[in-house]
């Protein structure tokens, strides 16, 4: 279990990107992380995996997180975090050599299903083949807990849909998937929790379930707590063209 | 084995080819500039050097007869230009100090006379030979410096592989990678640079004459890197 204890993070002493978090992410979850851009997102998966100092504590299984665990914890992000001058195959390689859980199997069934060069050079590929590569190398590491921040950049729907279905195909009732993406009705069949993050802090945290049992969408649970209006459009258009619109 | 320890003290500092050619250059930048400490240094003081032994200086000799003053010498050229004013008495002269200053010339000379030494022009002192040689030794560790900050750089551009790396159990294969080559080159350069200092004052003290030789022979190190000191 992943454990969030009154985290809080600021940036040049002014900026306050997250506060105080309290959140537990169990073993086997799939989590959708929701907000808008600015709401922390990124900044919360970076603190868990230390690569930005926090105020607050982070533990895993009840242990700091450090070099000894850190490899429980894998990370794919649309910033892209594979070495662009080395093909897929070496990036396999390197990841064995690194990461002794490392899946090979899965590795050459996801490329295969990808239909993914593996011997060319990352930089060379696509956009879209590099996300993929991105987040085949965080789901092959071998690691419990998997965050991906917004992975699905330049893939098509048709990929997108297939991924999911062989997400769930593929993981196991042990791996963590921890996922950040603003593509909200795509993934409500794909996850079991919604966690919100507004302005730093989380302002809603849910089961699917619970969301659907209550008669709501994700979508618009989550425009809910948001306090989305939905006359925000009509009335801007109002302000910017001077005509009254219905 | 080799290759292992090779990529240990080599450690390429980016991934893939990037990073081997990285690799590559690197060593090459460190082999080009130990040699061109190596020949700058040479060059600049062995130039001091033959140029203090065989350029003017002046001396005051004094000939006795039978121990009694008989003339004197005054002289701005090189101590082997001595003999012409003595006798044509070929064959070299050797020198021994007694007294400190006085030195004795001894060579063929007509019975009953001798020749004393009395001034002489000191050699330039070895520190004052050593100005400068070096100056590029620190142009090193600038590139060194830029070489650590590129390295790292890498790992942030154009991707941020540093967030795998930051993942690895192993901690120190980032900084092996980014550190290890600037630092062996940089090690290189100061070991060079000690050994070419003790070949160098080894050769001040075998081609200057001890008569010539300061009362003190100094050594500054920060006067080995800077051109104006």
């Amino acid at each position: 279990m992943v454990e969030l204890k009154n985290v809080s993070k600021s940036y040049g002493g002014k900026v306050e990107a997250l506060k105080n978090i309290n959140l537990s992410v169990g073993q086997g979850e799939i989590i959708g992380l929701f907000g808008e851009n600015g709401a922390g997102k990124t900044t919360l998966m970076k603190c868990i995996l230390g690569f930005l100092g926090h105020k607050g504590q982070i533990l895993l299984d009840g242990e700091p997180i450090d070099r000894k665990n850190i490899d429980r914890l894998s990370f794919g992000t649309c910033e892209f975090s594979f070495f662009p001058e080395m093909t897929a195959a070496e990036h396999a390689e390197f990841y064995e050599a690194h990461f002794p859980k490392f899946r090979r199997d899965r590795f050459r069934g996801l490329t295969e299903f990808f239909e993914l060069p593996t011997n060319r050079p990352i930089k060379s590929l696509s956009t879209g083949q590099k996300s993929q590569v991105e987040v085949i190398l965080a789901l092959c590491q071998g690691a419990e807990y998997i965050f991906l921040d917004e992975p699905f950049v330049g893939h098509d729907i048709f990929n997108r849909e297939d991924f999911y279905k062989v997400l769930l195909g593929i993981l196991e009732p042990t791996e963590t998937i921890i996922l950040s993406t603003h593509l909200i009705e795509e993934v409500e069949g794909f996850i079991d929790r919604a966690v919100m993050i507004h302005k730093g802090e989380i302002v809603g945290d849910c089961s699917v379930a619970e969301i659907e049992e209550n008669g709501e969408t994700l979508v618009e649970y989550v425009k809910k707590l948001y306090g989305y209006q939905p006359d925000r459009v009509s009335r801007s258009l109002e302000i910017i063209t001077g005509e009254k619109k219905d | 084995m080799k290759r292992r320890i090779f990529e240990r003290w080599f450690a390429a500092p980016g991934m893939g080819e990037a990073g081997e050619g990285a690799r590559k250059t690197q060593i090459r930048v460190i082999i080009l500039l130990l040699a061109a400490i190596a020949l700058s240094s040479a060059v600049l003081f062995m130039g001091r050097l033959i140029k203090d032994k065989d350029g003017e200086c002046e001396w005051t000799v004094e000939v006795r007869k039978k121990g009694v003053p008989v003339d004197t010498y005054r002289g701005n050229y090189n101590l082997s230009s001595l003999v012409i004013y003595l006798d044509e008495v070929e064959a070299g002269y050797c020198y021994k100090e007694i007294d400190g200053r006085e030195v004795i010339l001894d060579r063929e000379l007509p019975k009953d006379y001798s020749v004393i030494l009395l001034t002489i022009d000191r050699a330039t002192d070895f520190s004052v030979m050593m100005r400068g040689v070096y100056v590029l030794l620190p142009v090193c560790l600038a590139l060194a410096i830029a070489a650590v900050i590129i390295n790292y750089r890498s790992f942030y551009r154009p991707t941020r592989s540093i967030y795998v790396m930051r993942r690895l159990r192993d901690g120190g294969e980032l900084h092996r990678r980014c550190l290890t080559i600037p630092l062996v080159g940089l090690i290189a350069a100061v070991i060079l640079c000690v050994v070419l200092t003790v070949v160098y004052y080894k050769l001040y003290f075998r081609e200057t004459m001890p008569v010539r030789l300061p009362n003190k022979v100094t050594f500054n190190v920060w006067r080995t890197l800077v051109w104006w000191s």
